[in-house]
């Protein structure tokens, strides 16, 4: 069965207060290539959500509409809602930096400032200002420590932040994310550049985290989605096919397409 | 951890009007600095075109001011693409294709600085040492000419009858660099046969021949000189791209090439020169743009004599050095000012025309090589 | 034949003529920039070593003293003939003496032979009969020439340290003084003082002018020399080998030091050096900030479309625009449209003699950083496309406005970028000089334009430039032949000047770029 015909996908419901999202009806274009189309799922609170899929169908898209990255890019046109723990975040009043503030992002490619490792930390920090010298040393060490970095890190806190490893790049980007205290972390193929060790610790991190933020995590590699995610949403082409806590997605998916993708017959 | 999701606070407003506040000065800056740059064609326009379509001058006069000028400029640009561009291109070959990269790592920045030397000093030089050296020395100086071009090939002739000891130490790959001393050796054998060459063909006087045969009468600044100093000048401009143009083209061309047995100089020669043959005629026109604009080294090396001449061996004057000339002469207003004007409008638009061209050229060709899988 | 025959070959695999021509092109081309430099370098550097001076005896027993130029074969073939710097402008009319060599009988070459630098009448070459006093008429006792060199060299020592004395105090009391007066005529007090420093000046000139020399030129002409004319004083043939050294380097640093003598044909270059580099810095003080405008705006805050490629094209194509279109632009708005506006309504009471209305500093500097325009925002936007989206994004996702992701992130990143521009820039606008025939540069101006006077900074006056002043002295001098050293001399300094601009641009690209480039995942 094409997933174009598909009237009501599978999909979980949340009671409202208990998701930190709400999309409803979104859809999205590049230009004339749509991305997205009419999409609407639900991401609960401190709960970690992965979005698998094919390459192209829309998943990073989806992420990066959550803090509205897509501002940046004119060709961009986009409908339906985004709420964020109620307030829709295209409404006039709200200012997207503090919204990129509280829904943090970490990229596919590690990108630390061209600065030192503890500038790194504290840039999101002095953007606000108000806090003292102090106060921010000690919000940096506890940030570098969330991160795992803090025991690598502590010595050298003022060499560039290009002259540690992929890994350690990764999650100084984290750190930097989590200084500025977000209720939300989104991660775009957070490990996909990196090397498996790097990898797992990332994974551990994104554990430790949960319980504390919301996170959504963008992943191509569906076992680390089934190692460190509650919930799984499958995407295609643009769609939402099947959503579904991670356990029963991966063991008893619903849609025989998801089936197809998630046993690798189709690609 | 978690906040209350603020919608607006007074800092983060501050912070919104300085970089809406911001944003509009760059935004205004930036505009009004392009509008300034772009001004320059704008202004020539207004002063010129009205006294062209207006009347203020007879056309017959325009004609008679601008043909000189516009012919010496012509011939000076003509003289020099002649000698950069074959110097030009063959450099560009040889580095982008067979050049030891370490050599071409540092080759391509001394070429750059010599685009860098000042046309006055070039000017300089030509106009004061050179010219009176060549009218001194005609025959030597043509036999130079004569002699050093094709100093490479024969080179290469003598190269293959060397043992493959000596060989190895003299690769092709460095020819760049070990054949400087064999054209010094070269350039002082055709100085020591040229009075001889003189004597035997010209009855040992070039100059009276020149006159007597060929009716060409022989001026100390000259055309041909003109040509080699504004050659030089326009040289590594040209080389820098055509190099650009020659090293981009994707090396799996010439590898499939030569995987069909063609040596590096056939690959060359039919397959990554066509492809690159955009770029090549970019090079040419960026070239012919700041040939035709060079000021100094004409003004010091053409003998400025506004003659209507095709010999190499007279001189010429040029639209620019006629600007710099008789430009603060020229009372603001008079009809010679608005000439002046009018010239220097030809320039730009000339000049701007031939980039455009050139740029657009470029542009397409980038987005060719990148197709193909190239790194341009 | 078998396979391996076949792929076997006695000699290599000949590439053809057309490899071995473009290989031939690259040393024609590297052989003739070596030659320019080599040939600037030796006739720039080479003015300042004292040549030894040859006493020349023709077959006809005439004399001649002077130093050897250099050598060239007869027009009609038949033998060579020498040329000589022979000063002595006053007394032979000329300076340069063509010899055939055959006719030269004899060639020496006597310690006792001077050269003297002379304010008026250029070099003086030949012997030092006497030093003394101005009043005694008669004619000197027994020649003694070693004492009378000793005695010249105490006394040019004395005369330096009067006229440093003497241009303090015009420097340090009368100018301050005469301003003093100009602003209250009836300032007793003043007046007084300064006709005391006036009268000191005058005594101090008059002890300057005491002494004169006794000289006889090798043909024995003696005249008179007043020694506060002479500059400086050498037997070259006397020196030795560091003592030539040491007369260099003095030579060297007087040239770049001191003001031009003799219609820009001798002395120094220090107004042209003070100019060009002035004129630079305000340029680059201009340009820097509006270069770096335009590029953020195009590449950051413009909204990327057809307007905007349109637009960078243009801007990068004006870099092709001769230069001397922007000379033309910056005469005709510049000079005659905005200067003259500002003449008209500030300074009415100096015309018809213009202030702004006519060449000069500032016109320059704006016209040059017009020039340069397109190559600082070509540079700085190059450098603004080098910066990955995804840091301009990290800063985003932060919470960073535009323009805080914009001075944070994007504008450190940006700095090698613009630094090279901007001495590219500056590399160009030294070398520049069709321009500034039309919009202020001065064939002659010893003034420079900065001085103790308000407002210190004088845009309006006109300048030296070194590449303008090779122009002039080369294409507009009384005796070429004269000063050519001096004109290869000061291209060396500019194309020295130029070097290292452009060496540092080099630089700055390989290494200040790459300071925090080390791991890319």
């Amino acid at each position: 069965m094409g997933i174009e015909g598909m009237v009501n996908p599978p999909v979980i419901d949340f009671p409202r207060e208990a998701s930190c999202f709400d999309i409803a009806g979104l859809s999205l274009a590049y230009g004339d290539t749509p991305a997205l189309e009419g999409l609407t799922l639900r991401v609960p609170r401190h709960r970690v959500t992965a979005f698998i899929g094919p390459s192209g169908c829309g998943k990073s898209t989806l992420l990066r509409a959550l803090n509205r990255l897509h501002d940046l890019d004119e060709t961009v046109t986009q409908r339906g809602t985004i709420r964020f723990e109620g307030q829709d975040i295209h409404a006039p009043e709200v200012a997207v930096d503090e919204l990129r503030r509280q829904v943090g992002m970490v990229f596919q490619m590690p990108n630390p400032f061209p600065m030192s490792i503890y500038d790194n930390v504290a840039f999101g920090l002095r953007l606000q200002g108000g806090l003292t010298r102090r106060q921010r040393d000690d919000v940096v060490e506890w940030a570098l420590g969330a991160a795992a970095l803090w025991d690598e890190v502590k010595d050298r806190l003022g060499d560039s932040a290009w002259s540690l490893s992929g890994g350690q790049q990764q999650r100084l980007v984290i750190a930097r994310t989590l200084a500025v205290k977000p209720s939300v972390l989104l991660l775009d193929e957070p490990a996909s550049a990196l090397d498996p060790i790097s990898t797992l610790k990332i994974e551990d991190l994104i554990r430790s985290l949960k319980g504390q933020l919301t996170l959504v995590l963008v992943t191509h590699n569906m076992q680390q989605a089934a190692r460190v995610s509650d919930y799984t949403a499958f995407l295609q082409q643009g769609r939402l096919v099947e959503y579904a806590p991670t356990d029963t997605l991966f063991t008893n998916p619903r849609l025989a397409h998801t089936e197809n993708y998630i046993t690798g017959r189709i690609a | 951890m978690i906040d209350r999701f603020p919608v607006s606070l007074p800092r983060t407003r501050r912070r919104h009007l300085r970089d809406r506040l911001a944003t509009a000065m760059i935004t205004a800056g930036g505009i009004g600095v392009i509008l300034a740059v772009l001004a320059i064609g704008l202004f020539l326009a207004v002063e010129a075109l009205p006294a062209l379509l207006g009347g203020g001058l007879e056309i017959d006069r325009i004609r008679a001011t601008l043909t000189p000028i516009a012919w010496g400029t012509l011939k000076a640009a003509f003289w020099a693409l002649l000698f950069a561009i074959p110097l030009a291109l063959g450099a560009a070959m040889h580095s982008a294709l067979f050049m030891s990269p370490r050599l071409r790592t540092r080759l391509k920045p001394t070429l750059e600085l010599m685009e860098a030397l000042p046309g006055v000093v070039i000017g300089f030089v030509a106009g004061l040492v050179l010219a009176p050296w060549v009218e001194r020395h005609l025959p030597e100086a043509l036999t130079l000419l004569l002699i050093l071009p094709p100093a490479g090939l024969l080179a290469g002739a003598l190269w293959r009858w060397l043992p493959t000891g000596v060989r190895c130490w003299l690769p092709l790959s460095w020819a760049g660099l070990w054949l400087v001393p064999w054209l010094i050796a070269l350039s002082w054998v055709a100085m020591i046969v040229a009075p001889a060459l003189e004597a035997l063909l010209f009855g040992g006087d070039l100059r009276g021949w020149l006159d007597a045969e060929l009716g060409l009468h022989y001026a100390a600044r000259n055309a041909l000189i003109v040509g080699l100093a504004m050659g030089f000048a326009v040289l590594p401009s040209v080389y820098a791209l055509a190099e650009e143009a020659l090293a981009g083209v994707p090396a799996s061309l010439a590898e499939g090439a030569q995987a069909l047995g063609a040596t590096r100089w056939q690959a060359l020669w039919r397959v990554v020169l066509p492809a690159a043959s955009p770029g090549i005629f970019a090079a040419v026109m960026i070239g012919a743009g700041r040939a035709v604009g060079e000021t100094m080294i004409v003004l010091l090396a053409s003998g400025n004599s506004a003659l209507m001449s095709a010999s190499p061996l007279e001189g010429m004057r040029s639209m620019a050095a006629s600007i710099a000339i008789e430009l603060p002469e020229a009372t603001p207003g008079s009809p010679d000012y608005r000439l002046l004007l009018l010239a220097a409008l030809v320039l730009f638009v000339f000049t701007f025309l031939v980039n455009t061209l050139a740029e657009l050229v470029r542009t397409r060709l980038r987005r060719r090589y990148r197709r193909m899988g190239g790194t341009a | 034949m078998t396979l391996a025959e076949r792929i076997r070959r006695s000699r290599p695999v000949n590439e053809g003529a057309g490899a071995w021509l473009a290989a031939g092109s690259v040393a024609l081309s590297l052989l003739m920039l070596g030659g320019l430099l080599l040939l600037i370098a030796v006739r720039g550097l080479g003015h300042f070593w004292p040549a030894s001076v040859a006493l020349v005896e023709l077959e006809d027993g005439r004399q001649l003293a002077g130093q050897a130029v250099r050598e060239l074969p007869l027009p009609d073939g038949q033998g060579r003939e020498r040329l000589y710097f022979t000063g002595n402008r006053d007394l032979d009319g000329g300076v340069w003496a063509w010899l055939p060599v055959e006719e030269i009988a004899a060639q020496r070459h006597p310690a006792d032979l001077v050269v003297l630098e002379r304010q008026r009448w250029g070099d003086f070459i030949g012997r030092l009969v006497a030093v003394e006093p101005r009043e005694t008429e008669d004619a000197p006792g027994q020649s003694d020439p070693e004492g009378a060199w000793m005695q010249l060299q105490a006394r040019l020592a004395e005369l330096e340290t009067l006229r440093e004395a003497r241009e303090t105090l015009e420097r340090e009391t009368i100018r301050p003084l005469a301003r003093r007066l100009e602003d209250d005529p009836d300032n007793v007090e003043a007046r007084q003082a300064l006709e005391a420093a006036t009268a000191r000046v005058t005594r101090q000139t008059a002890a300057m002018e005491e002494t004169t020399l006794v000289l006889e030129s090798v043909a024995g002409d003696r005249f008179r020399q007043p020694l506060d004319a002479v500059l400086a004083a050498s037997r070259p043939n006397a020196m030795s080998t560091g003592e030539k050294l040491g007369a260099w380097t003095q030579g060297v640093w007087r040239f770049l030091s001191e003001g031009p003598r003799a219609a820009n044909s001798a002395g120094g270059v220090w107004p042209a050096i003070f100019g060009t580099v002035l004129m630079v810095m305000l340029m680059s003080l201009l340009v820097t900030p509006f270069g770096v405008l335009a590029a953020f705006y195009l590449n950051e805050v413009a909204h990327q479309g057809r307007l905007t490629r349109l637009v960078r094209i243009a801007v990068r194509n004006l870099a092709g625009v001769p230069s001397i279109v922007y000379g033309v632009f910056g005469l005709g708005v510049f000079v005659y449209g905005i200067g003259g506006t500002l003449d008209d309504w500030f300074f009415g009471d100096s015309l018809p003699s213009p202030t702004f209305g006519t060449g000069g500093l500032l016109w320059a500097s704006l016209t040059l950083a017009l020039l340069t325009l397109p190559v600082v925002i070509v540079a700085t936007e190059e450098g603004l496309a080098r910066i990955p989206d995804h840091q301009r994004e990290g800063a985003l996702a932060l919470g960073a406005t535009r323009l805080e992701m914009l001075t944070r992130v994007v504008l450190p990143m940006a700095v090698p970028a613009m630094l090279t521009g901007v001495i590219l820039a500056v590399a160009r606008a030294a070398g520049e000089v069709a321009p500034l025939m039309l919009v202020g540069v001065a064939k002659l101006a010893p003034q420079i334009p900065v001085d103790g006077d308000f407002p210190f900074l004088h845009l309006d006056r006109k300048f030296m430039h070194l590449g303008y002043h090779v122009y002039d002295t080369a294409f507009h001098g009384d005796d070429v032949q004269a000063a050519m050293p001096l004109v290869f001399a000061t291209a060396l300094l500019l194309v020295l000047v130029i070097l290292v601009l452009n060496l540092t641009a080099i630089f700055l690209r390989h290494h200040v770029g790459s300071r925090h480039a080390m791991t890319a995942p």
